[in-house]
């Protein structure tokens, strides 16, 4: 292993479900301090910072969040690509710590999306009371972010095939990741009831079809091989990164079955020199159901407009082929406004073997594809324990 | 609920209009579907931006067909936005049009489906608000 060579040293999560006490800079705070302790340094180390809040650049942009910590940095990316943000500064981050930019860096997340009522992330963005930014063609129109989606899962219905079975094995798989985490939301099995039961919000995507709103956190921190070997924690290497984004509008879509994941999946795959057969577990963007099957596509996981079927013999459950989501997901465990990073979290948590009860048994490898936007920007890490 | 019915309605929200934006909700004043198309290489966009987004080339605002097809349509039953809550349930489509662009619209009528044509009926967004906007209705005459 090359000296420079990146490595995941920390993961620090905020508290969550609920947190009224903290504010989204609290929670960049907490997951930051508990990533550093993890790692076993202190914060005067970090030299970069990375990082985006889900409020506008309000309260919670990079440079706002880097002060509050008290941070001096050399390198700040506040790229925000939504939900996907987090995967997508990762080859920016692996970059600069391979060229001795940076030694050791910060990419952190927080938000008091469910405890601060003033944030509505439905109906775009209001500004002296009219509908302000681009995404204002869309609102006119009566857009939400379900309606969005539902758009992406109508369409892949009609050209392939989809059923609401399909999106429904995705929701029951999360429920069963979450039910082995002691901290996630919804931990109880979805009953064929409550499936049943479950009303349309904007067709084909019913309520089980869609990610809890919560508080929380998380934070990640790299360092160079050479620097890791002093700290305490099995060290994870993140072999490749890359990210596309061939839109952001809804309207822009040129298809809306095809993603960047199409373009960040291949490229990330042949960086680290592995195929899809190589990958042991994905912890993908479950913003809702239709998602995660539109990326396992595009990352060539199975054919285009196949997802559905190809999961249907449960891989995706924890005992399955290709566990999905083992900390329970968006849809489970908790979802925070922007997902990006606890996918990357987990993917660690897993790799280091400290998962507890929901330890997959002997992975190696895992693939992070985080979706931010409309399925719109997409950076997809590749994570390895294997210090070859 | 018909167009006329639809523009009636109190409340509707209104947008922030970007001096490139002005030309579009002029022409839905003027009951036309307004597509800007580069005077250099004649490639169309939307929504606007006052200039190619490909080649940097002027634009005209040329008065589309009005007319569309959906590429998909869903029945949003649950919004949190005041105005659109009094319309719930509604249809949210993505809109092909013959001008080669797309467009999200709101379409009025029963059940519409994928590949079904529409029609972009004009109206101002709410008495007294001084904007105009467009809205679609199913075409099955
Ligand atoms: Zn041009």
């Amino acid at each position: 292993m090359h000296p420079r060579t990146p490595v995941v040293v920390g993961i620090g999560l905020s508290d969550y479900p609920r947190a009224p006490h903290l504010s989204a800079l609290g929670h960049v705070m907490q997951a930051s301090h508990r990533a550093a302790k993890d790692a076993g340094i202190t914060l005067s180390e970090i030299d970069g910072f990375m990082s985006t809040g889900a409020q506008g650049n309000l309260y919670d942009d990079a440079c706002t969040a880097a002060e509050y910590l008290g941070l001096r940095p050399t390198l700040i990316d506040g790229s925000m690509t939504g939900g996907s943000a987090a995967e997508c500064v990762m080859p920016n981050a692996m970059e600069a710590i391979r060229s001795g930019r940076c030694d050791t860096i910060l990419i952190a997340y927080g938000s008091d999306l469910a405890s601060n009522k003033a944030l509505n992330l439905s109906t775009g963005t209001l500004r002296n009371g009219k509908l302000a930014g681009t995404s204002m063609w869309d609102s006119l129109a009566g857009q939400s972010i379900i309606a969005n989606y539902a758009l992406i899962a109508k369409r892949h219905m009609h050209e392939f095939g989809t059923s609401l079975d399909h999106l429904t094995e995705v929701a029951r798989s999360a429920r069963l990741h979450a039910a082995r985490n002691p901290k996630a939301t919804l931990r109880d099995p979805l009953t064929d009831e409550q499936v049943e039961a479950s009303r349309f919000l904007a067709d084909p995507l019913r309520a089980i079809d869609c990610c809890m709103v919560n508080d929380g956190g998380g934070a990640l921190i790299l360092t160079t091989w050479e620097r890791a070997r002093d700290l305490p924690q099995r060290p994870v290497v993140p072999l490749a990164a890359a990210m596309s984004m061939p839109f952001w509008s809804i309207g822009e879509m040129e298809d809306l079955t095809t993603t960047g994941a199409a373009i960040a999946g291949p490229r990330a795959l042949a960086q680290a020199g592995l195929t899809t057969d190589d990958i042991d577990m994905l912890q993908i963007y479950d913003s809702f159901t239709i998602t995660p099957l539109v990326m396992m596509e595009g990352l060539g996981f199975c054919g285009r407009g196949e997802a559905g079927p190809f999961v249907m013999d449960g891989k995706l459950r924890p005992d399955g082929a290709l566990p999905l989501n083992t900390d329970g997901g968006g849809l489970a465990n908790s979802h925070p406004g922007m997902r990006g990073i606890f996918l990357m979290i987990e993917a660690v948590d897993q790799l280091r073997g400290t998962a507890g009860e929901r330890q997959i048994a002997n992975a190696r490898t895992a693939l992070a594809c985080g979706s931010g936007g409309l399925m719109s920007a997409i950076g997809v890490v590749i994570f390895t324990n294997e210090a070859g | 609920m018909d167009a006329a019915t639809y523009f009636k309605l109190p409340g509707h929200p209104v947008p922030e209009i970007l001096p490139e934006w002005a030309p579009f909700f002029d022409g839905c004043r003027d009951g036309s579907l307004r597509i800007e198309t580069c005077r250099d290489c004649g490639r169309t966009q939307h929504f606007p931006r006052g200039q190619c987004m490909r080649c940097g080339g002027a634009v005209d605002h040329v008065a589309a067909a009005g007319q569309g097809t959906i590429e998909s349509v869903t029945t949003v039953s649950y919004t949190k936005d005041a105005f659109f809550r009094t319309v719930a349930p509604y249809h949210y489509a993505l809109i092909r049009l013959p001008e080669r662009v797309k467009m999200t619209g709101l379409i009025l009528g029963d059940a519409p489906q994928i590949d079904e044509r529409v029609v972009a009926r004009f109206g101002e967004l709410s008495e007294g608000s001084g904007v105009w906007g467009v809205v679609w209705e199913l075409d099955r005459g």
